[in-house]
């Protein structure tokens, strides 16, 4: 699903001097694994999601998802890819507070054509969605009036929405309860193994890492594989 | 993204912000509104002068004999041959003939009027008329009323000055505790025989003429009328002057119309160089008169359009400021798929929703102004001559041009902003 040869990224110091967070970094997930990206903070994580999901094109290095090559493709391209192919989930994440639950979900639907989809009908694939994470009863709420496991799952519903075939996740647990973490993460390996969706978690948290196939260390600029259960 | 999505995301947005949407469609309504309030105002006051005050044809060039005539040398003179030359000149429609009563005349009120009206019998005028042909008049001459040269014994049809009425109405009737009279209660009288003229009769008392009794009966009112005299029949004109041994084959001034407002300048230089003159004294009245209404009108306009400025900068300062507070939120929305054509998109039709309620709403505004002013000013304004109906010209095209002239500054005000938004690298805002 994602071939990435040789990704480098720096970013400027408070120096102004280049800061090197990505070094020669190779990364190969098979469609239908879970794999954890760990490593301390400001290590390069959550940039090389931002690379993964076309967010960040400013690299050295090739990507590519599900057999598509990222660099050289045009922002409408790119936004496509990201409408379609890619759904995040953030650490804090990231609801519009004017839009209630349901709102937040069709989101993406706002951008791009979905098929020809009409309103109904998309309203009617984010209710779905919603009942995935359990929130059907909550669709007309808006973030302020849902608690954080909550908001984070309607998160999980817009990545889902588009019916993408990853799902890039920034430390979704990191602003959760240890009991609503568990919870999210239960859901995300449910997806792995039932939808056979590809994912993407970039976590410090051990829990996270001993539910994925496949757990990674950036160290260094470079991604070390620590070891496999799938 | 499609239209109607984006309008309901900017609808989302600025209900959110709806006190900073507030204060940013204020500040366009404010700059429209006094645009379009001192632009109605300007037309309106403009209208009233070119209409009422100073009415003139834009096309109409009044050719007078130089003042220093060479008729000796065989120039000068306004006569048939003048004319055919005039009239052969491009960019010429018509030309009509006017020849002044050469004879000194006092008029008194005839005796039905001094009858019916109690009119003082002794009220002496100076009578100055000049002859026109019927076609130069237009639908001015009564309906009834034959302009033409009356028989022997017959009264002589005149039409006054429009603006006598108005300013006898308006000024003269009121001082003198008078009864206003209206234009179609007065045209009830056409054909009424007002005035007794007594020809070869001057000021001074007696001259050299011999007297001759006529009357003057009303033929109607007429913008072309001067305001110190009466119009007659071209030929009673020229019929008396020549019972008088006076002129009656060069005219006092011909009546040019040219084929369009854009040809006069060129008729006026080349009748100039034919060596006639130019009577500019009432079009330049009312040019100078126009002039300051316009630089006025300009200037506030001028205002006004700074207030729109400012108003569009304003605009791009608070969506700058909003731009920068929803960074991370922008960036969400190219996560899950907009472009940064869409980003922009975004933010402009935010500040267009703030343009087109501001501007509708200043043009509105100026409108409702207007309105309430003209309903102040029948009602506390005294009456005085010209006085209007309305002192605004409110048209469908300018109250839509401010409303887009609103759209537009806002637009301007929020380019930089919706620039700066699209090309946010939304993966440092999403990193917070």
């Amino acid at each position: 699903m994602i071939h990435a040869r040789g990704l480098h990224k720096s970013y400027p110091d408070g120096d102004g001097q280049p800061q090197r967070v990505l070094a020669g970094a190779d990364l190969d997930v098979a469609e239908g694994e879970l794999v954890a990206v760990v490593g301390p903070s400001g290590c390069g994580k959550s940039t090389l999601l931002n690379l993964l999901g076309g967010l960040d094109v400013e690299y050295q290095g090739e990507i590519e998802v599900g057999g598509k090559k990222l660099r050289g493709l045009s922002d409408c391209e790119l936004s496509l890819f990201r409408n379609r192919t890619v759904g995040f989930v953030f650490q804090s994440f990231n609801l519009l507070a004017p839009l209630t639950a349901l709102q937040n979900v069709m989101l993406p639907s706002y951008f791009g054509s979905h098929g020809g989809e009409g309103g109904p009908q998309l309203e009617q694939r984010a209710r779905a969605a919603l009942a995935r994470v359990g929130l059907e009863a909550k669709s007309g709420r808006r973030p302020a009036e849902l608690s954080g496991g909550e908001r984070q799952r309607v998160a999980i519903a817009r990545a889902l929405f588009g019916q993408p075939r990853l799902i890039l996740c920034d430390e979704p647990t990191g602003n959760l309860d240890e009991k609503t973490g568990a919870e999210i993460i239960d859901f995300f390996v449910k997806l792995v193994r039932e939808e056979k969706l590809t994912m993407v978690v970039v976590t410090h948290e051990e829990r996270v890492s001993r539910a994925a196939a496949k757990v990674l260390r950036l160290k260094e600029g470079q991604l070390v594989a620590e070891g496999s259960r799938a | 993204m499609t239209f109607a999505k984006l309008a309901q995301l900017a609808g989302i947005n600025l209900r959110r912000d709806g006190k900073g949407a507030f204060f940013s469609a204020f500040g366009v309504a404010i700059g429209i509104g006094a645009l379009v309030f001192f632009v109605a105002l300007g037309s309106g006051i403009g209208t009233l002068l070119r209409e009422k005050v100073f009415p003139s044809d834009a096309r109409a060039i009044e050719v007078v004999p130089p003042r220093l005539t060479l008729s000796a040398l065989g120039g000068g003179k306004l006569d048939e041959a003048a004319l055919a030359r005039i009239a052969a000149l491009p960019g010429v429609d018509r030309v009509f003939r006017k020849m002044e009563l050469r004879v000194p005349a006092m008029g008194g009120p005839a005796p039905g009027l001094v009858q019916t009206f109690r009119v003082p019998q002794h009220i002496w005028l100076a009578i100055i008329a000049v002859g026109v042909e019927p076609e130069y008049l237009g639908s001015d001459v009564a309906r009834g009323v034959a302009f033409a040269d009356p028989p022997e014994g017959k009264p002589i049809p005149a039409l006054a000055a429009r603006r006598l009425l108005e300013l006898y109405n308006r000024s003269f009737a009121r001082s003198q505790g008078l009864t206003a009279i209206g234009e179609p209660l007065l045209m009830t009288a056409a054909g009424a025989e007002l005035l007794q003229v007594h020809l070869g009769r001057s000021m001074r008392g007696l001259t050299s003429y011999q007297e001759k009794l006529v009357g003057l009966s009303f033929a109607g009112l007429s913008d072309q009328a001067p305001l110190h005299g009466v119009l007659i029949p071209l030929e009673t004109a020229r019929r008396i002057n020549r019972e008088y041994g006076l002129d009656a084959d060069s005219y006092s001034a011909l009546a040019v119309i040219a084929k369009s407002p854009g040809a006069v300048p060129a008729l006026v230089q080349q009748i100039r160089a034919m060596g006639f003159g130019i009577d500019e004294s009432e079009r330049s009245l009312s040019q100078n008169v126009g002039m300051a209404v316009a630089l006025t009108t300009g200037a506030m306009a001028l205002l006004s359009a700074l207030i729109c400025l400012l108003a569009g900068v304003n605009i791009a300062h608070s969506l700058s400021a909003s731009v920068r507070a929803r960074a991370r939120e922008l960036a969400l929305l190219r996560a899950v798929g907009a472009t940064r054509f869409d980003v922009a998109a975004l933010v402009l039709a935010e500040a267009s929703v703030i343009g087109l309620i501001g501007g509708a709403t200043g043009a509105c505004g100026a409108r409702l102004l207007g309105l309430g002013l003209d309903a102040a000013a029948r009602q506390w304004l005294p009456e005085f001559p010209f006085k209007p109906e309305t002192f605004f010209s409110y048209s469908p095209l300018l109250l839509a041009f401010a409303t887009a002239l609103g759209l537009l500054a806002a637009i301007l005000g929020a380019l930089a902003p919706a620039l700066s938004a699209s090309r946010a690298d939304p993966a440092r805002a999403l990193a917070g």
